[in-house]
């Protein structure tokens, strides 16, 4: 007899142990992830109301009515899709020179690294009212500092004209999303060996050569990841564009989460809204199918 | 004329002095190592040399022309570094191409000489492969390929057989001599093996504590150790130091036997290095004990204890000794080596007659 069979096991078999010790997993994995997925699949082929919860069937309906006459849908889908463009564009370029400064001796570099993570840390409501208070046309900051730096004669409507929202947008999303980048990208870059950038150097490459030929093949490994991440993340993102523009002006920077939360909660059709965030779902899986073609290409 | 001139170099960071003063002349086409602890400053030399460093003082100069202030790509040297540093995303082929298309070589006349060099280091097969499908020895001879393809005034190696296993560095060693005796650039080749030292150079230069304690050919730093450093760091095993003591009409002994006779005054006591195929076991002789016996085949390694020390025997394979066993040893009065007891630098020519040149 050997000395593990003497563990006394109040008689459970080794067939039956294994699956008792996933099954705490399997439960809470299936009650967060797979239980709201299959009822949002679910939701999305009824009319539901709100408050009621009122459910007639309707099949396909939604989806014919979402892709259909109004072209909601489609205006948000380009909404969206040029906001995380834009902004995720914008986060990677900030991140890659902030990590690559970060990444040198320079004066008060700890203190610099704990503070580049402020913006991803403070609470998105917080920061919107704060980037609010800057933007707001009669007492914000930035309109003060561009009329006494003689940049601008009047005020400028930040949030409430075209395209000055968007950029507000995309600059606020890119501020408080860009450490992310910076927090991946540093960590890759202080793994990557200082020999061969001695070695670029004696071959005669200068700043700019080094950095194409040793830095960015060596982080585009983990910009891959950060892009996938950021691209998904930014591309459901609510609360910074509900509470900074909501949506507007009017519709220009409403974002198909917005269109789901005004389905759901505004207009009361919960399963209207299953259909957006299910189309929503269909679109990520597009990202990552690039992803992993990419990443595949490249092995 | 010589290659490289390091003049009055010297290099700190911070407070921690790493190069306290080097003055060496190194001949075009020297193989010149430079054989060191780790710590003592060899690789800092070398990377001054490079351009990765700038000395805090004194001159570097390549053919005579000063190149502190030149940038490393811009000196005409190339380098091996002991990780390699193979551009992970290139081929084989990119990584060799590499230094001269940074330098402007037209694409045809680069895959000529980047063909030429691959034929020289056997990577034919290999071109289209990346770094991390080549095994260690393949990747140290990219690493070589790419020094090789610019046809530098000088090459730099870093310590770059040291990540690999005893067979290859063995069969490397060679590769790199015939290489060198080839192409008949300068080189200048970091180490802290004395085998490698020894097996590869034209010059040595041992340094310790960041200064040149003796630069010489193999045969001069082997045979002629300036101070008790260089002694005991080149050979293997390592010379035996022993405490002996001049009496009457200069007459050295150790343990109480006399093994020479020296010019100095009666009282002093000179460390005696011997080095161990100089000790013989004989008849009459000083009195040990037989202590740790390592056969090896063609010879046996055998440490003898006497009342001054411990002294290493390289002696026949079939030397039939157990340990414990009682036995006397001699050596030749004219291979002793006799060094100061405070400074340890060599005490010159102790010998009365008997000095034999051996280099």
């Amino acid at each position: 007899m050997s000395a593990a069979a003497a563990i006394p096991r109040a008689g459970i078999s080794d067939r039956l142990l294994g699956p008792l010790l996933i099954a705490p997993v399997v439960v809470v994995l299936g009650a967060v992830i797979a239980y709201p997925l299959f009822a949002a699949l679910a939701l999305s082929l009824f009319a539901v109301d709100t408050l009621t919860l009122d459910a007639q069937w309707v099949g396909l309906g939604n989806f014919g009515e979402l892709l259909g006459s109004d072209g909601r849908f489609w205006t948000a889908l380009v909404v969206t899709l040029v906001w995380t463009a834009a902004t995720l564009a914008l986060q990677l370029v900030l991140g890659i020179a902030m990590a690559l400064l970060l990444n040198r001796d320079i004066w008060m570099r700890s203190l610099a690294r704990s503070l580049v993570l402020f913006p991803y840390f403070i609470s998105t409501v917080v920061a919107v009212l704060v980037w609010r208070w800057l933007f707001n046309d009669f007492f914000g900051l930035i309109n003060l500092a561009l009329i006494g730096g003689g940049v601008i004669d009047a005020p400028v409507d930040w949030l409430g004209s075209m395209p000055n929202a968007f950029v507000s947008l995309v600059v606020v999303g890119a501020w408080k999303f860009f450490p992310f980048v910076v927090i991946a990208v540093l960590a890759r870059l202080q793994s990557i060996p200082e020999s061969l950038y001695e070695a670029a150097r004696l071959d005669g490459a200068g700043v700019w050569a080094r950095f194409r030929d040793v830095t960015l093949p060596q982080i585009g490994e983990v910009l891959g990841i950060v892009v996938l991440l950021r691209a998904i993340w930014d591309f459901k993102e609510f609360d910074l564009i509900f509470l900074l523009t909501g949506g507007g002006p009017i519709d220009a920077t409403r974002t198909l989460p917005l269109i789901v939360y005004q389905e759901a909660f505004g207009l009361n059709r919960m399963g209207m809204a299953a259909a957006y965030a299910v189309s929503m779902m269909i679109v990520m899986l597009g990202f990552f199918a690039a992803y992993r073609a990419a990443v595949r290409g490249r092995a | 004329m010589s290659a490289i001139d390091l003049v009055g170099v010297r290099k700190q960071f911070g407070e921690t002095q790493v190069v306290r003063g080097v003055d060496l002349a190194v001949p075009s086409g020297a193989f010149l190592s430079l054989l060191g602890p780790s710590g003592c400053g060899k690789t800092t030399l070398l990377r001054m040399l490079a351009g990765l460093e700038t000395p805090s003082e004194g001159e570097i100069r390549i053919d005579g022309a000063v190149v502190n202030a030149v940038p490393p790509g811009a000196r005409d040297i190339a380098m091996v570094f002991q990780s390699y540093a193979l551009y992970p995303q290139m081929t084989v082929a990119q990584n060799i191409a590499y230094p001269l298309r940074k330098r402007g070589v037209p694409k045809g006349e680069r895959a000529g000489r980047v063909a030429a060099v691959a034929e020289m280091l056997q990577l034919g097969p290999l071109l289209e492969r990346k770094p991390r499908q080549l095994s260690g020895g393949q990747q140290q001879r990219v690493a070589l390929g790419r020094a090789l393809v610019r046809e530098p005034r000088i090459f730099l190696l870093d310590e770059p057989l040291s990540n690999l296993d005893a067979t290859l560095r063995s069969h490397m060693r060679a590769e790199l001599i015939e290489l060198h005796r080839r192409i008949g650039r300068t080189m200048v080749y970091v180490t802290h093996d004395q085998l490698e030292a020894m097996t590869m150079s034209t010059h040595i230069a041992v340094i310790d504590g960041g200064v040149v304690q003796q630069f010489g050919t193999p045969q001069q730093v082997y045979r002629r150790p300036v101070n008790r450093m260089v002694a005991g760091f080149i050979g293997t095993p390592a010379m035996a130091f022993v405490e002996g003591r001049v009496g009457e009409g200069g007459a050295l002994t150790l343990a109480g036997t006399r093994v020479a006779t020296v010019d100095a005054a009666p009282g002093a006591t000179p460390v005696i290095g011997i080095r161990a195929e100089d000790v013989r076991l004989a008849e009459i002789g000083v009195p040990a004990r037989v202590g740790l016996v390592e056969p090896i085949g063609h010879e046996t390694l055998v440490r003898l204890h006497c009342d001054a020390g411990i002294v290493t025997a390289r002696l026949p394979g079939d030397t039939a000794v157990q340990p414990g066993e009682q036995v006397h040893f001699t050596a030749d009065a004219g291979r002793l080596h006799l060094f100061d007891p405070i400074g340890g630098e060599r005490l010159t020519d102790p010998y009365q007659g008997n000095e034999r040149d051996h280099g």
